[in-house]
């Protein structure tokens, strides 16, 4: 075969075996498997009948959700666009500082968002404005990250084009990167604030309020029905969500 | 007005320098086509010209200033007296025709207006002077990336005329496109330089353009100017002369 090399015998066994230790080490129970039915049975004797009653409470509580997901995101696209100029080594000041930026970048991005909520959720107080901290930093790393990696593949020609008009530096990298860039930056922001969501929706489990904080109170409070009728609200939120981000990048490609 | 002493640029990591101890004088209205293979060293002489590509020995002295000493700020007032085309067009995607051609602009106005897209009631005027004058009217607010070839290289002499140069530089402009298309391109870029005393500078492969358009011809091979004359005195012997292929032993080694 055209594609068979010795080599992938050694990959193919050295997966093998990453497989194996993983699957030691979270106690992979083939025995749990066959217990799946009792989740099941868990699933329909509590969850049903949904309480509709609580529509417009979670409503609301849905509302704060999306605001954080939207207001971190948001704000962390505005302060990663200029930073990621920085942070690429095609446009940045120097090389000390793309090391400098790049590494911070990673830095942010290397602490989870749910490691930031309970700082922030212990200093500044319970609540949202806790989670969207939470959301923004992670996000300013991730963002700058992603945004940075589309500066270096932008093509250098305009910038060429837009140094020889004799436009400044920045100037010229501004008009010849961001409209080459824009649509795949868009498209990363609606990536960003969809996986924002669930993210703000666990935050509220740890005290960042919204939907995620009543799915917590009624779990501990083993109000399943209720805890049901969040999750439907979740899915569905998250699934508009997809759509419209699907319709706006549509748009502005 | 243009003068060129001794230079000689080696690129990092080569040992054979791509102009070598190049010494020439333009004058002011000069149509110039330089001649040569690929690699001979055209697209680096052009590039000296504007500063985009700095000299490891010799001069380059425009209007009497010499181009390597000058501040970042010099340099870029320089080069907003230089228009520039290329092979590739080099416009910024996504942006419409009027807008690329706004964008000739940009060297010469301040950060805080380039970035909110100010520009004076002259200035529209002025680009849609160009458009008219290169039959782009009826295309102004198109995006650049649906032209044809030959649209596209009339939006970028109209970027490039938007800064009202007294030097235009092209860099094998008309390479990829058709003959007829070619022709026409030329033909527009004489009329330019006749109507504004432009001083003309442009890298082409076809001779018969060259022959054509140039008031004066500069040939380079491997990096030496090994033709300055008329395009009368352009001689069967020195045209094969600048395209003959290397012998084999020079390649050896
Ligand atoms: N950025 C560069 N780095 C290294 N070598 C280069 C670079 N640009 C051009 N060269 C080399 O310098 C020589 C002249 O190139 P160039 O000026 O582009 O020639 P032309 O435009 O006539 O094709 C060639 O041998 C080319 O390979
Ligand atoms: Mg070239």
């Amino acid at each position: 075969m055209v594609w068979f090399r010795k080599r992938l015998i050694v990959y193919v066994l050295f997966i093998a075996l990453a497989v194996l230790l993983s699957a030691l080490k979270v106690e992979l129970s083939f025995v749990a498997l066959f217990q799946l039915e009792n989740t099941w049975d868990f699933i329909q004797r509590n969850f049903w009948p949904l309480r509709w009653e609580l529509l417009p409470y979670l409503l609301q509580q849905s509302l704060i959700t999306l605001s954080v997901a939207f207001l971190g995101t948001l704000a962390a696209l505005c302060v990663a666009l200029p930073i990621s100029f920085l942070a690429a080594s095609t446009t940045s000041a120097s090389k000390a500082g793309y090391y400098a930026v790049r590494s911070s970048l990673s830095l942010v991005r290397s602490v989870p968002e749910i490691v930031f909520g309970l700082i922030f959720v212990v200093s500044l107080g319970l609540g949202p404005f806790a989670a969207l901290l939470a959301v923004f930093l992670h996000n300013v790393g991730v963002l700058g990250k992603l945004i940075s990696e589309l500066i270096e593949a932008a093509e250098p020609g305009p910038q060429e084009a837009m140094k020889s008009v004799g436009s400044s530096r920045r100037i010229g990298q501004i008009f010849s990167i961001i409209p080459q860039i824009w649509p795949n930056v868009l498209s990363h922001y609606f990536y960003r604030f969809e996986v924002a969501i669930r993210t703000s929706l666990v935050l509220g489990m740890i005290g960042g309020g919204g939907l995620g904080q009543s799915l917590m109170n009624y779990y501990n409070s083993l109000a399943y029905e209720a805890m049901a009728t969040a999750i439907i609200i979740i899915m569905i939120l998250v699934i508009v969500v997809d759509i419209m981000g699907g319709i706006v990048r549509k748009r502005v490609i | 007005m243009i003068s060129l002493e001794n230079v000689t640029v080696t690129y990092e990591k080569e040992t054979e320098p791509a102009l070598s101890d190049l010494t020439l004088r333009i004058e002011e209205g000069e149509f110039i086509c330089v001649l040569g293979r690929s690699g001979a060293g055209k697209s680096t002489f052009i590039r000296t010209i504007n500063g985009l590509q700095a000299l490891t020995k010799g001069a380059v002295y425009v209007s009497g200033k010499e181009v390597g000493q000058l501040s970042e700020k010099e340099t870029r007032r320089l080069r907003t007296g230089m228009g520039m085309i290329f092979q590739h067009f080099y416009l910024i995607p996504r942006l419409t025709v009027k807008q690329n051609v706004l964008t000739g602009r940009l060297g010469q106005k301040k950060a805080y207006q380039n970035l909110l897209g100010l520009f004076s009631e002259q200035e529209i005027k002025q680009a849609d002077y160009y458009l008219q004058e290169l039959g782009l009217t009826s295309f102004a607010d198109r995006r650049v990336e649906h032209l044809s070839g030959g649209q596209k290289q009339r939006v970028g002499i109209a970027r490039a005329m938007m800064q009202e140069p007294y030097i235009l530089l092209g860099d094998e402009p008309v390479a990829s496109l058709d003959p007829s298309i070619s022709d026409s391109i030329f033909r527009l870029v004489r009329t330019l330089h006749e109507q504004r005393h432009l001083t003309t500078i442009i890298n082409v492969h076809d001779v018969d353009l060259a022959k054509k358009y140039a008031t004066r011809i500069l040939a380079l091979k491997k990096g030496e100017l090994i033709f300055d004359g008329q395009p009368s005195e352009l001689s069967d012997e020195v045209y094969s002369l600048i395209y003959e292929e290397e012998s084999l032993n020079n390649r050896a080694f």
